[in-house]
């Protein structure tokens, strides 16, 4: 009997550790910390790398880069070239988030409650900044019993989508290396 | 003082039969009939001695003493030396010998109980239409929610379903497709606002017409707005009915009746009214010598007296031009009511005809909305089974959708028009809810 209730107890317990939990707490905690940094009126190097990570931890950048290459195309690559492009695309978007870092500025937030699936979850919030209302959502996928986000779309304009059609219209007339070569380009240009 | 919270439970028939008699305008006429009542058991009641007085009388009397006066002659002066008890009594009648004058007020009376009777009739009957069409509209402004909640719910997958295959990079769908659907989303909620709106006053009416507070529950028998199932006889038959059960009408003829009642009242009075009329005075003093000078309470005196009168009496008013008037003006607005009930039975007849065919308008509408609905449901079924497997295509599915929506919104309105048409039809006939329970299906 006591046997069982220890086994009743573990798999309890074992089920509330599995339990990936309510993604809006990561956003939220992301972005608190975020706006204090924001608010700021001079920012050191290490605020900046510390946005940086703010912002872009919550990321699963493998899972944004395979949405962002046309489905056929990423099919066909390599695990290396895949590797080699999710790396590639990674440092771009990381230096890219600290070159507009007022996106992310906001006087208050309210978040809807999400909409969660089985493995994906998104999180929705209505964004006020100097008057102005923006519509943001946060699309998560579950891996690993954690939830990592892959796209933001702000204002119906969706990340990795936008990254799509412009992959896509490079590889119209390019090959996958070119592109990955434009990719590794910007990621030092931005740098 | 907050009230215990209730759960009411009502169909149609209780819905309108509470409300009926929880209006205050009901009640109200009512009373109205109850005065008619009471003043035809008053005329009845005058019929008996309408005239009929005493009066009766106790206190001291000064006495009598005899003295001669200057002349010689002996006389009675009063003694006032001599105080003692007086009692005296006095009663007068008059009964009217004519009874026929007296049964043709009456009937005057008993007409003006039918006219009103009728008169209340018509408007319980058209207040009865008001709280159908509540129903009704209840239950359609529920319909109207659960269409809104269920196209805001298939708004959202079809959004679901879009972003999904933009997720999964399918061929063909683009994200104008979803910024196209999220562009109509607008006509969604103000759809959900609007019935919203709609359900809160169609609540408050229901509440208000049965006098519920707000805590207190109302549960209808029906969960959806069907068409009514009540058999609608052919115009035919319908005349037939309007005839012998319109309110109008059978206020009319009482009208007719009571007008006829006054005119002869009118003329009654030109003639002479008999009566029967009696009178008994009885006076009595115990003061003074009068123990002495007689015992006789009959013994004339200026106090002690005893009379009586019966006799057949006669009243004629001279006047007669004034009451020959007021018999021509009965006349006229007899005639004249005379020629409204010809007009109104067929006037009535052709509104009749009117509600007829708005009835079987709304029947052609309802059964074409019907044809319609199945077709689109059956679009939607096949829109969805393509979409399901090949997402390529969202917008046939999301065309399919929005056509099903605004045919079941058709639908609703057409249900609600022909249950309302017939119940206008019924109205007119001058037949309450109740009376249409041996026509239903």
């Amino acid at each position: 009997m006591k046997l069982k209730v220890i086994w009743f107890f573990l798999l309890c317990v074992a089920t509330i550790w599995a339990n990936p939990g309510d993604p809006t707490v990561l956003v939220k905690a992301k972005d608190k910390e975020l706006q204090v940094l924001l608010r700021k009126s001079t920012r050191s190097e290490k605020d900046v790398q510390k946005m940086k990570v703010l912002i872009n931890n919550m990321f699963d950048f493998s899972l944004l880069a395979a949405k962002s290459v046309p489905t056929a195309t990423w099919k066909d690559l390599s695990s290396t070239q895949q590797n080699e492009f999710v790396s590639a695309f990674k440092q771009m978007v990381e230096n890219s988030s600290v070159k507009q870092l007022e996106v992310y500025r906001s006087d208050s937030t309210i978040y809807e409650k999400p909409k969660i699936r089985k493995n994906s979850a998104q999180v929705a919030a209505q964004v006020w900044y100097k008057g102005k209302a923006s519509h943001l959502v946060y699309k998560f996928d579950l891996v690993d019993d954690q939830w990592r986000a892959w796209d933001l779309i702000i204002d119906d304009l969706s990340t990795a989508r936008n990254y799509r059609e412009q992959f896509n219209s490079i590889l119209r007339t390019k090959s996958f290396d070119e592109l990955l070569e434009i990719v590794q380009k910007k990621a030092a240009e931005i740098k | 003082m907050l009230t215990e919270a209730k759960l009411v439970k009502h169909d149609i028939f209780s819905f309108v039969d509470q409300a009926l008699q929880t209006d205050p305008r009901v009640a109200e006429l009512e009373f109205g009939l109850q005065s008619k009542t009471d003043r035809i058991a008053a005329i009845k009641k005058e019929v008996i001695l309408p005239r009929l007085q005493g009066g009766i009388a106790f206190g001291p009397a000064p006495g009598l003493q005899s003295t001669v006066n200057a002349q010689g002659d002996s006389i009675s002066v009063w003694d006032f030396t001599k105080l003692g008890p007086y009692f005296g009594t006095e009663i007068n009648f008059a009964q009217p010998l004519n009874v026929g004058q007296l049964l043709t007020g009456i009937d005057a009376a008993q007409a003006d109980y039918e006219q009103t009777k009728w008169d209340i009739r018509y408007k319980k009957v058209h207040q009865s239409l008001e709280y159908q069409q509540m129903y009704y509209g209840y239950l359609l402004s529920v319909e109207m929610l659960k269409l809104a909640a269920d196209a805001e719910k298939q708004l959202e997958r079809a959004e679901e379903a879009i972003e999904d295959a933009l997720d999964d990079d399918v061929e063909g769908v683009s994200q104008n497709d979803l910024l196209t659907l999220r562009a109509g989303s607008y006509q969604v909620a103000k759809g959900q606002a609007e019935a919203q709106k709609g359900y809160a006053k169609a609540k408050s009416a229901m509440y208000f017409a049965l006098n519920l507070e707000i805590q207190d529950s109302l549960e209808l028998a029906d969960s959806l707005l069907l068409p009514r199932t009540e058999i609608v006889p052919p115009l035919d038959t319908l005349r037939l009915w309007l005839r012998a059960e319109s309110p109008e009408l059978k206020r009319l003829k009482a009208g007719l009746s009571a007008k006829s009642s006054l005119v002869e009242l009118e003329k009654a009075k030109l003639g002479p009214e008999f009566f029967v009329f009696g009178s008994f005075k009885y006076a009595k003093s115990w003061a003074g010598d009068r123990k002495g000078k007689s015992r006789d309470v009959f013994s004339e005196d200026p106090i002690n007296t005893l009379s009586g009168s019966l006799g057949l009496g006669l009243r004629y008013k001279l006047n007669v031009w004034h009451t020959a008037e007021k018999v021509r003006q009965s006349k006229t607005d007899l005639r004249q009511l005379q020629m409204l009930e010809k007009y109104a039975a067929s006037g009535l007849e052709l509104q009749l005809e009117d509600y007829y065919h708005e009835y079987l308008e709304s029947q052609t509408r309802l059964e074409a909305v019907q044809k319609s609905l199945r077709a689109t449901d059956a679009m939607l079924k096949g829109a969805a089974m393509s979409f399901d497997l090949d997402p390529s295509n969202p917008k046939a599915l999301l065309n399919a959708y929005v056509a099903n929506m605004n045919m079941q919104k058709d639908y609703y309105f057409e249900v609600y028009r022909y249950n309302m048409a017939v119940a206008k039809l019924m109205t007119h006939l001058g037949l309450l809810l109740q009376d249409y329970l041996p026509y239903l299906n």
